[in-house]
């Protein structure tokens, strides 16, 4: 017979000719040394909108519900031993205990709010890390917004989970959903010791990968922001020259949005979208070195990558080997707008 | 790990004083039977228990079964030489479409490993015995095949689960994370603290995922407990906007 390993690596090639629909979920075991590996270890099942009354809604919620249902089908033992801990020997007779912790989720943002059962669009508080509200989100005041209470939320999210499950007090959960922004559903991967305990990592784990969030294109390719400082000044200074810091966010508070309802985005408004940011650079990173020495050249560098998408960007057909570059994210991100806001500081120092 | 998920539904969970009022609305009520039976309501000791709780109520575990079945009379391994190992990869590795420039490449190395031509490939028993003297019909050399990957499925673990959500079956596959990352931590070497054998001191360095903040700050925690402890870092990557199609079109059966 053929070396398990060898033969196991057709599997994944085998599944795709079956008659299913189907997306992969990948890990990794960050402690590994040497050269990454993904492994996949679940197919989740595709959720069509069904021709019937409120078929909008209740294909959300099939869709969630699969979704949960299957990441505690693959993670329950993980839980249980993220909890408890496994042992580890460590030579000479000596053991160490492991505890499992997830670090990291990649995925796009439509994904982020089905993982973490929150509403994903026209809700009060769009963001997925603190409690900044939408009519705040293009204003300074969403500076100042409180990171979001794991316990907090959770325990919100439980007993509106438990009413649905109950099937009373519709009023109630209702109220629920709407003040927190969430979905009567419960997060299977809040079970993780890690996420909902200590150092409650749960709003803090999920990172955009380059080709899931095609905004974030133009960064990776000119490496920082802090490049555009010597452009020349646009004609007409940012609405809120003051604070630039914020109008930063609210340009981008908008393309979240935008990535929040389309997802994916045409090269063409991707390429309108960096005309338009890099004429607050300049007041963004005042003083600094620019790499690129104008315009054009920093537009052709931002614009390099977006050549490989082609005209309506699609994901790649290989494994996820490309977020190795990605390591800014490994430690979760602070906030949706913050984020993008310090990572191409953070590139830069990577 | 079942034994130490039942003892969590014992004793993290006693059934809630305060159920919920009777009153129901309308599509809950059979003709047959009346009233639907109530769901048990729990009160549960922390968030974990309760999410844990939840879906462990659900059954999908115990509803789980293994991805394939193996055919009566299986024989999986009869593929027992090199050159039988290597038609039955070329076998699994070719499409439907026609052979690329790559794939070109493979019957050629595939050709000379059948002559034994190929630079440094081992000679074994089986390189003088024909191919059709080991499956005596095309049929035979199917089983073969399809055991052999049946076998690899089970071998890894992959299961399958029928579930039901909003009058809809789905059917999901999936191996549970915890039986790979026992496989990894056997087969691959493993660095267990961030630092050479304890948590390293803090740094600005951030070069790899064992000096990010979210991976100190488990490890900080984790070194909080009695004995010697380490953190093992788990990244997830959902690809949710790339389907696995296909359309059914090439029938590939794992059961035979």
């Amino acid at each position: 017979m053929l070396a398990n390993k060898n033969l196991s690596t057709c599997l994944p090639f085998s599944f795709s000719l079956t008659a299913h629909k189907l997306y992969p979920v990948r890990i990794r075991l960050v402690n590994i040394e040497g050269e990454i590996e993904w492994f996949t270890v679940a197919y989740v099942p595709v959720v069509k909108t069904l021709k019937e009354a409120n078929a909008q809604e209740r294909a959300r919620v099939r869709r969630a519900n699969v979704l949960q249902r299957v990441l505690y089908l693959v993670f329950r033992t993980a839980i249980a031993a993220s909890h408890k801990g496994i042992e580890v020997p460590l030579g000479g007779g000596q053991t160490a205990l492991a505890f499992l912790r997830v670090l990291l989720y990649i995925c796009d943002q439509p994904e982020e709010r089905a993982i973490l059962c929150f509403k994903s669009g026209g809700t009060a508080h769009p963001c997925s890390c603190c409690t900044v509200a939408t009519k705040d989100m293009v204003s300074s005041a969403g500076l100042s917004a409180e990171d979001r209470d794991v316990v907090q939320t959770l325990d919100k999210q439980l007993e509106a989970a438990d009413i649905v499950h109950h099937g009373d007090d519709r009023r109630r959960q209702m109220v629920l959903e709407s003040h927190e922004s969430i979905h009567s559903a419960m997060p299977a991967l809040a079970s993780f010791a890690g996420l909902s305990t200590p150092p409650l990592l749960l709003y803090k784990m999920v990172g955009f990968d380059v080709l899931h969030v095609r905004f974030f294109a133009p960064f990776e390719s000119d490496s920082s922001a802090s490049d555009t400082s010597q452009l020349a000044l646009p004609s007409r200074p940012p609405t809120l020259a003051s604070n630039v810091s914020a109008c930063l966010r609210v340009s981008l508070a908008r393309v979240d949005f935008l990535l929040g309802f389309l997802q994916v985005l045409d090269a063409g408004v991707t390429k309108m979208l960096v005309r338009r940011l890099m004429r607050i650079f300049a007041f963004v990173c005042k003083g600094s070195k620019p790499k690129h020495k104008n315009r054009a050249a920093l537009a052709r560098a931002a614009f390099r990558r977006l050549g490989f998408l082609g005209r309506r960007s699609q994901a790649r057909r290989v494994a996820p080997g490309y977020v190795t570059s990605w390591n800014g994210l490994q430690a979760g991100r602070a906030c949706v707008c913050e984020a993008y806001v310090h990572l191409p500081v953070r590139m830069s120092v990577h | 790990m079942e034994t130490e998920i039942a003892s969590l539904l014992e004793f993290s969970r006693v059934p809630a004083d305060d159920q919920p009022p009777s009153h129901r609305g309308k599509r809950r009520k059979t003709s047959e039977t009346g009233d639907v039976p109530l769901p048990t309501g729990f009160n549960y000791t922390n968030h974990s228990a309760h999410i844990r709780g939840f879906f462990e109520d659900k059954e999908d575990w115990q509803r789980s079964e293994a991805m394939v079945e193996k055919r009566k009379r299986a024989a999986p391994g009869r593929f027992d030489s090199y050159k039988l190992q290597e038609i039955e990869r070329f076998a699994l590795q070719t499409s439907r479409g026609g052979l690329s420039q790559r794939e070109l490449d493979a019957l050629y190395d595939l050709i000379s490993v059948i002559e034994g031509t190929k630079e440094g490939m081992p000679h074994d028993e089986g390189q003088d015995v024909p191919v059709t003297h080991t499956f005596q019909s095309a049929e035979a050399f199917k089983k073969a095949v399809s055991d052999d990957l049946d076998d690899a499925v089970l071998q890894a673990g992959w299961r399958s689960c029928a579930m039901e959500e909003g009058g809809v079956k789905f059917k999901a596959f999936f191996r549970p994370a915890l039986d790979l990352i026992l496989a990894l931590l056997r087969t691959r070497t493993v660095r267990l603290w961030s630092g050479d054998d304890k948590p390293a001191p803090p740094s600005d360095q951030r070069e790899t995922p064992m000096q990010g903040d979210a991976f100190r700050l488990c490890e900080a925690e984790v070194d909080k407990l009695p004995g010697r402890n380490c953190v093992l870092g788990l990244h997830i990557f959902s690809d949710s906007c790339q389907l696995s199609w296909s359309g059914g079109m090439l029938s590939l059966s794992f059961v035979s």
